[in-house]
């Protein structure tokens, strides 16, 4: 039976929430990111560096009181889906530093200095994987 | 679990659109639910039959998809 919109696929509107944290995720990243920098390239006074420190962890604050609301509010099938990007996500980061870890004492791999922000990146880049595996199973 | 809900729908000319706004669901769960991909919560499943105005056993029945 062909009904009204039954050809649509995509979901662009039942994704727009994920605006508001990647927007704080993002800010919060940047944030570190300038932080690093500046800690490389100036000998700031104590007060200064601890203000710094303390815009990114206020910046994620954010982003996890976002991606919260974001799961309460989100429908069954909605959680479903973050819950099987989370699911995928979270062993998918831990067997990859596994592998990169084990691949270096192996000296299969030069040694890399994993910093946060490559670990971040990965969860990140995994969970957006997870999602993207876990919609394309109820479109 | 098989459903008429495409059936039931398209017989009040609503969108999934229409349909998900009316359940506070979003149209890629309709969609979902309709093409066996999904089977909904027993408190949506209510609210679908509600909506219809037909029991839930006439809209779902426990045949596989």
């Amino acid at each position: 039976m062909n009904t009204k919109q039954d050809s649509e696929k995509g979901c662009a509107t039942d994704t727009g929430s994920w605006v508001a944290p990647m927007a704080w995720g993002l800010g919060a990243g940047l944030a570190a990111a300038a932080d690093t920098a500046l800690f490389a390239l100036y000998h700031l006074a104590l007060p200064l560096r601890l203000a710094l420190v303390i815009l990114p962890v206020l910046l994620s604050l954010g982003y996890v009181t976002c991606v919260v609301g974001m799961f309460r509010r989100a429908d069954e099938l909605q959680r479903r889906i973050q819950l099987e990007s989370l699911g995928f996500a979270f062993p998918a980061t831990a067997i990859l530093v596994m592998t990169f870890d084990l691949l270096e004492k192996a000296m299969v791999l030069p040694a890399t200095h994993w910093g946060w922000g490559m670990l971040v990146g990965a969860m990140c880049l995994l969970w957006l994987a997870g999602y993207a595996m876990a919609s394309r199973r109820y479109l | 679990m098989k459903n008429r809900l495409r059936e039931l729908r398209a017989q009040r000319d609503w969108s999934q659109r229409d349909l998900a706004d009316r359940l506070g669901v979003s149209r890629q769960t309709i969609n979902a639910v309709e093409t066996g991909k999904y089977d909904p919560s027993l408190p949506l499943a209510f609210k679908i039959a509600r909506l219809m105005g037909r029991p839930i056993e006439g809209i779902f029945t426990d045949e596989p998809g």
